[in-house]
């Protein structure tokens, strides 16, 4: 690999990558403190309310900075390079470019807002209020003092967009509330990280039941490799994150009958690693959700099939039982057990686009759902002038485990025990 | 020691920074390019400084210096060359100890001085892991100085011209380099600063030249405990054929670079299990490696 420039990326570069950009072969790595990127890598239109964090991290950038917009799936209201480097904006939108910052002074004044971190660049707010001792001791007997912080909805250790409320009691977190913050996308892709997932749902409402299925099963393994290499940074394990990049790489570039064969390889190697005595003693009994809470709770997708329920839109599919698909289980439904079965799901998707490539296309048939990365999703399209009707069951439940999941975990802990339910910045219907 | 020594320690304090800063770029697979991490770091200087909210002024100002200062400090106890000792003091290896202590005040004061929680829960963490790590740190000195009857570093090369201390006291050794890791901020011991979960933790607030020193004091932190990991280990600067400063130049970047390659590799451990390593493991393990080097040293260096 040759020299690349240290690059924040927003959301990140798993993303970017199912959106069609490779930015590593563009020569940018991703960093996660601005102080150390020389490039911003942002969507050309963002959600006006992103704007404060994005403009906060892009005041943090060492002088010198570039600015890159790329088209992207995700859409919003407003022009990103326009309002973020205004004095250098051409009018254009929609094309890659390059921005020199325009030297803004920093120096101490005491009412510049220079505290950027815990919040991640949310808005510059002051999270850690006044600390007031109060009376309740912690586990260890002491009277500690409540910290508030506010992580994202960028450049934090959650997912982009996802913005928690937390409150620690030292390092130990007591509370937390997630909220996806990314509400604006495309009318019929409420989440932008699974646009084949939304696609496809469109088709099965129109009737077709099978063509969507090589690109579902595509995206479902991209999407893993993202989430697989967010872990890495999480956990501090470059080599995770490495392997987990070049199976997206391999994901992205290959063509379309010959991804199974070239991707294979490279998700056996991340296989590996996830399988490994290290992932495992990290991960193991992190935030468990057994099968009968997982039912009580209504979760769905990986996350439920952690906890050993077997539910996926893809069984009892005509032409998925003729692939020879068997959903992927675990039974322990703690964090490893989401990351064992979403490793495996990434095999077991491949191996279906290999049996697809070699077979003709059974009438079956439309499913009620189609099995997204993160659960079901459907669209109902109504009447002629009304909203489609858009549903991902499973979403919010996610979200509200993830968020019990965290009490009294050391901080983190409980960052690997949100990531493990892979919660998407995006609030999808 | 000469009126030469500082500016020679300066100086190999800022080649050994630069030389580490490429093994990071080629662990990470990248081809090392020393122009771009030159310009980076002028780029740092003229970088504007930016202060948080409610910072603690003097103790956020203060600690990225005193980190360098301890850094250098150390690295002036590692003897180069036979005839480049650095502070060749009969107590040298207890100022290597003390002058790593300093770099515990360092990060409190980086993290506590910022103002921000996830910057003083990473100042806390550090502490939290150097009260473990720096008994066991110090104990493996005294150890490895037993044989050499000198905590002079010097001498304990000199006494390993024919067998490292690698050999003759492993247990010494296993238990110096994850302490050793651990105080130059090296993953997987970096809890203090996790990029990942801590979001740069203690020195998450640190830009412009703040930011420049504590990069560049991180870097030779790891350029003085890899190269006091050679002198205690693995001979110093004894080999055949080249000279002895490239002996020892070439041992301490190829510590450097296991000691990066181990980053790579090897996920972050929680800082409960990492504490439990050090109280309950390495520092009994510490105890039996001193009474190993008193029987070392009465069977075969006496």
């Amino acid at each position: 690999m040759g020299v690349t420039r240290p690059a924040l990326m927003v959301p990140d570069e798993g993303t970017w990558l199912l959106w069609g950009h490779d930015l590593r072969a563009s020569g940018l790595h991703q960093v996660r403190s601005p102080s150390s990127a020389t490039t911003l890598v942002a969507p050309s239109r963002i959600p006006e309310r992103l704007l404060p964090a994005l403009r906060e991290v892009w005041d943090q950038m060492p002088l010198g900075r570039e600015l890159v917009c790329l088209d992207a799936k995700a859409s919003g209201d407003a022009d990103t390079r326009r309002l973020l480097a205004p004095e250098h904006h051409e009018g254009h939108e929609h094309h890659e470019g390059h921005e020199h910052s325009d030297g803004h002074e920093h120096h101490g004044a005491p009412d510049h807002h220079g505290d950027h971190g815990d919040h991640g660049g949310h808005g510059g707010h002051d999270h850690h209020a006044m600390m007031a001792v109060t009376g309740e001791a912690s586990a260890d007997g002491l009277v500690m003092e409540d910290l508030d912080v506010t992580l994202g909805p960028v450049n934090s250790p959650l997912a982009a967009g996802l913005v928690a409320h937390l409150t620690l009691d030292g390092d130990i977190v007591c509370t937390a509330h997630l909220n996806p913050s990314f509400a604006e996308a495309d009318a019929l892709v409420p989440d932008p990280t699974t646009p084949a997932a939304w696609a496809a749902a469109l088709d099965v409402a129109g009737g077709d039941a099978t063509s969507w299925i090589p690109d579902v099963e595509h995206e479902r393994a991209a999407s893993h490799a993202r989430l697989f290499m967010s872990l890495g940074t999480l956990l501090g394990w470059p080599q995770l994150t490495e392997r987990a990049l070049d199976l997206a790489r391999v994901l992205h570039a290959s063509p379309g009958d010959r991804v199974a064969e070239h991707a294979l390889p490279a998700a056996e190697r991340m296989l590996k690693l996830v399988q490994s005595r290290r992932l495992r003693s990290r991960l193991r009994g992190l935030a468990t959700i057994e099968r009968g809470q997982a039912e009580e709770l209504g979760l769905t997708g990986p996350n439920a099939r952690a906890s050993g329920i077997v539910v996926d839109a893809r069984i009892g599919h005509g032409t998925y039982d003729a692939l020879g698909f068997q959903p992927a289980l675990a039974d322990r439904g703690d964090a490893f057990a989401r990351a064992d079965v979403r490793a495996h799901e990434i095999i077991a998707s491949l191996d279906l686009l290999a049996r697809w490539s070699g077979r003709a296309r059974d009438a079956a048939a439309a499913p009620a759902a189609v099995e997204g990365p993160r659960g079901p999703v459907t669209i109902r399209p109504v009447e002629l002038g009304h909203a489609a009707e858009m549903a991902s069951p499973g979403q919010a439940e996610a979200l509200r485990a993830a968020a019990d999941s965290v009490h009294r975990l050391e901080w983190p802990d409980a960052m690997a025990a949100v990531h493990s339910f892979d919660i998407s910045g995006w609030r999808a219907a | 020691m000469s009126n030469w020594t500082p500016l020679a320690v300066i100086v190999v304090a800022l080649g050994g920074a630069l030389i580490v800063a490429l093994l990071e770029q080629a662990a990470a697979g990248a081809r090392p390019a020393p122009a771009l991490i030159l310009r980076r770091a002028a780029a740092a200087f003229d970088q504007p400084l930016s202060v948080p909210h409610r910072p603690d002024r003097w103790l956020f100002h203060l600690a990225p210096p005193l980190l360098l200062v301890a850094a250098v400090t150390a690295l002036a106890t590692v003897p180069w060359a036979p005839g480049f000792r650095g502070i060749d003091i009969s107590t040298g290896g207890i100022l290597f100890s003390a002058a790593l202590a300093y770099v515990t005040p360092a990060v409190f004061m980086a993290g506590w001085g910022s103002g921000s929680p996830l910057a003083v829960l990473g100042a806390f963490r550090f502490l939290a892991l150097m009260l473990a790590y720096a008994m066991p740190l110090a104990m493996v000195v005294t150890a490895v100085a037993a044989p050499a009857e000198s905590l002079r570093p010097a001498d304990i090369v000199a006494v390993q011209h024919a067998v490292p201390m690698a050999i003759s006291q492993p247990l010494a050794l296993v238990l110096f380099v994850p302490a050793a890791m651990a105080v130059a901020l090296l993953p997987p011991f970096d809890l203090a600063h996790a990029d990942g979960e801590m979001g740069g933790g203690a020195f998450r607030q640190y830009t412009g030249v703040h930011g420049a020193l504590v990069a560049l004091a991180q870097r030779v932190l790891v350029v003085a405990v890899a190269g006091m990991t050679v002198t205690l280990f693995f001979s110093g600067w004894h080999g055949p054929l080249l000279p002895p400063a490239l002996w020892m130049a070439l041992k301490t970047a190829g510590v450097a670079a296991l000691m990066l390659a181990a980053g790579r590799v090897l996920p972050r451990p929680p800082l409960e299990q990492v504490l439990a390593w050090a109280w309950k493991l390495a520092i009994p393990a510490a105890l039996l490696a001193i009474a190993w080097a008193g029987l070392v040293t009465l069977w075969f260096y006496r």
